[in-house]
């Protein structure tokens, strides 16, 4: 996808994603917000797969929509309270201001980086763009990042599994005291 | 797919053959009610539906005339957009996993047209069905929980938890396959099958992982034994208790396509797919090859359902995480030393064999211990939860005045494994 196909299919993605990603801190319902984040993610997923990235958008899906947002939604279903109960009231009043000051910090930090352009341009010097995209071109997309996982990244990638088997016991320990 | 094919013939070809798929799919469901009423009917000797047409073959056309007039009563305390939207949910993502599924032999083998029987062939086409199928889990879940409804609700958790559970075993005994073919497309894994490619079917090499996905697929689209979101005995109808007319037949559609997905995937990584030891070179007996394969498996399901009772729920639970989850991981384990060492795929065969037995003859020899309650004297008692009676003990054999008590205690467990007694 190239030319103005990538910048309209870009904007209308732009508009949905963040469209339904509001949808999640504006519903009074915990389950409609659960939604929304799977919709945002769905979204973010499609951005992935504009951008050539068919492994990582399906994956995205995979792990996010399909594993980790229903586990969200099935103590959300279980737990939440009834939206449509008079008594529900907004027990953490404070936090509305914290979160827009720190949101309004990320949007800074995030335009800066953007529009001084500089680590993106450096991104694509040390790690060579061009060269990536010719792997790929020839080994295909699941090919070229397995052998980047493997290979290149072999220690970060052990190093990430044992973090995660870290959590898993501690979240065994601390369930086990309860 | 060659890269001069301009891109409007590309969408109108995937337009064309998706909508000739979903034909095919929602017939094939309508006749699968049928036959499957037919046949588990068969097997309890009865008749089934004989009455509508020949064989009563129409039934499913006048079920479908029946659905689409009953009422679809909306509960008042219902989420009422949820629920109206969570079967259209299930049956779209149903679908849309199919997208991948080749049915057969490109039309010109070696030379790749938009109009060869698969709707898109993507390089990471296993992931798709899997990360697809993963979202199918919500049309159940908030269809139960915007019913409004505790059963429902129940229904829907139990559901999810099931599925969550069982798509980890899944995922990992396929993974196995997909270590001998070295490919996530369907169409490169079914190639990889034929005589041109490794010239085997992937269950000689695989045979645990085979078993593992059967077993798994049958919990993932929630069928007999493992259909515990619809144990009416204790939940009503699950998820389906306040559904009625077109929405509850989509409920029903969706389960069909997922049954006829996972025998395609099951037909594609294990049994080859469309080949047939060289007969799949005509393109249109591809088809009917694989169709056989899947009409196979599809048997399977209804012949399981006819056969075992459903499974307790804490049961299935330690099935999935105890029993499957470890030996999908051996499977993988064992299937990775096999690929990296190089060693031919009866290698892997024989361990997977080995492995099979080994369980099986485990289960057996522990499973003594819930079959039968073993006595002070080393007989087999029937367990307490089958026996009528409490408790057998030496001192209560006493059944006829003049016998010793040991005698008495032999001749009651003797007519107990006849189960004639009923104290």
């Amino acid at each position: 996808m190239s030319g103005p196909a990538l910048i309209i299919s870009f904007f209308v993605l732009a508009v949905a994603s963040v469209a339904s990603a509001l949808g999640v801190i504006l519903f009074r319902n915990a389950v409609y917000s659960a939604l929304s984040l799977i919709l945002t993610l769905l979204f973010l997923a499609m951005f992935y797969l504009q951008l050539g990235a068919m492994f990582i958008a399906i994956v995205q899906i995979l792990i996010y929509a399909g594993a980790i947002m229903v586990l969200f939604l099935f103590v959300v279903t279980m737990l939440a309270a009834d939206p449509r109960d008079p008594d529900l009231q907004d027990r953490l009043p404070w936090q509305r201001g914290v979160a827009a000051v720190l949101g309004l910090v990320l949007v800074g930090a995030l335009s800066y980086l953007l529009l001084s352009g500089t680590p993106l341009n450096e991104a694509a010097r040390a790690h060579g763009s061009e060269a990536l995209s010719q792997v790929v071109a020839q080994q295909g997309n699941i090919q070229a990042f397995g052998q980047a996982l493997f290979h290149g990244f072999s220690f970060a990638f052990e190093v990430t599994s044992l973090v995660i088997v870290v959590a898993i016991l501690g979240a065994l320990v601390l369930g086990r005291k309860a | 797919m060659p890269d001069t094919t301009p891109t409007w013939l590309l969408v109108v070809a995937s337009l064309v053959k998706s909508a000739i798929l979903i034909v095919i799919l929602l017939t094939i469901f309508a006749y699968m009610t049928w036959i499957e009423r037919r046949v588990v009917a068969r097997i309890q000797g009865r008749l089934g539906p004989n009455r509508a047409g020949p064989f009563g073959a129409l039934q499913p056309l006048a079920d479908a005339i029946k659905m689409a007039f009953k009422e679809q009563i909306i509960p008042a305390q219902a989420y009422k957009a949820i629920y109206l939207i969570a079967p259209v949910i299930s049956v779209v993502v149903a679908l849309s996993a199919f997208a991948v599924v080749p049915i057969g032999n490109s039309w010109t083998p070696g030379h790749p047209s938009v109009w060869d029987p698969w709707v898109g062939d993507i390089n990471v086409g296993l992931l798709w069905i899997l990360s697809i199928s993963s979202l199918a889990v919500y049309g159940i879940v908030l269809g139960g929980w915007s019913s409004g409804n505790r059963y429902s609700l129940l229904g829907s958790l139990r559901s999810a938890a099931q599925m969550i559970s069982y798509e980890t075993s899944l995922g990992l005994a396929l993974s196995g396959t997909l270590m001998w073919a070295g490919t996530l497309s369907m169409v490169s894994i079914v190639r990889q099958q034929t005589l041109q490619g490794q010239g085997i079917w992937f269950i000689v090499a695989q045979p645990l992982g085979f078993l593992i996905y059967i077993i798994a697929a049958v919990a993932e689209v929630n069928r007999a034994p493992f259909d515990l979101p619809e144990a009416e005995q204790e939940l009503t109808a699950g998820y389906l208790t306040e559904y009625s007319g077109l929405r509850w037949s989509l409920y029903q559609m969706a389960e069909y396509i997922n049954m006829i997905t996972v025998s395609s995937v099951a037909t594609t990584l294990f049994f080859g797919g469309w080949s047939f030891f060289g007969l799949e070179r005509i393109p249109g007996l591809s088809i009917v090859i694989f169709a056989v394969k899947v009409a196979f498996f599809l048997f399977l399901f209804i012949w399981l359902r006819a056969t075992l009772p459903r499974i307790r729920y804490d049961r299935l639970m330690r099935l999935g995480w105890q029993f499957l989850l470890p030996l999908a991981v051996l499977n993988a384990v064992v299937t990775a030393a096999c690929v990296a060492l190089g060693l031919p795929w009866w290698v892997n065969g024989l361990i997977g064999l080995a492995i099979i037995v080994a369980v099986l003859a485990i289960t057996w020899q522990r499973s003594r211990q819930t079959r039968f309650a073993i006595s002070k004297t080393g007989a087999e008692l029937l367990p307490p939860s089958v026996r009528l009676v409490k408790s057998i003990e030496p001192e209560l054999g006493l059944v006829n005045g003049g016998e010793t008590a040991v005698a008495g205690v032999e001749r009651q467990q003797a007519l107990l494994q006849d189960g004639r007694v009923q104290v």
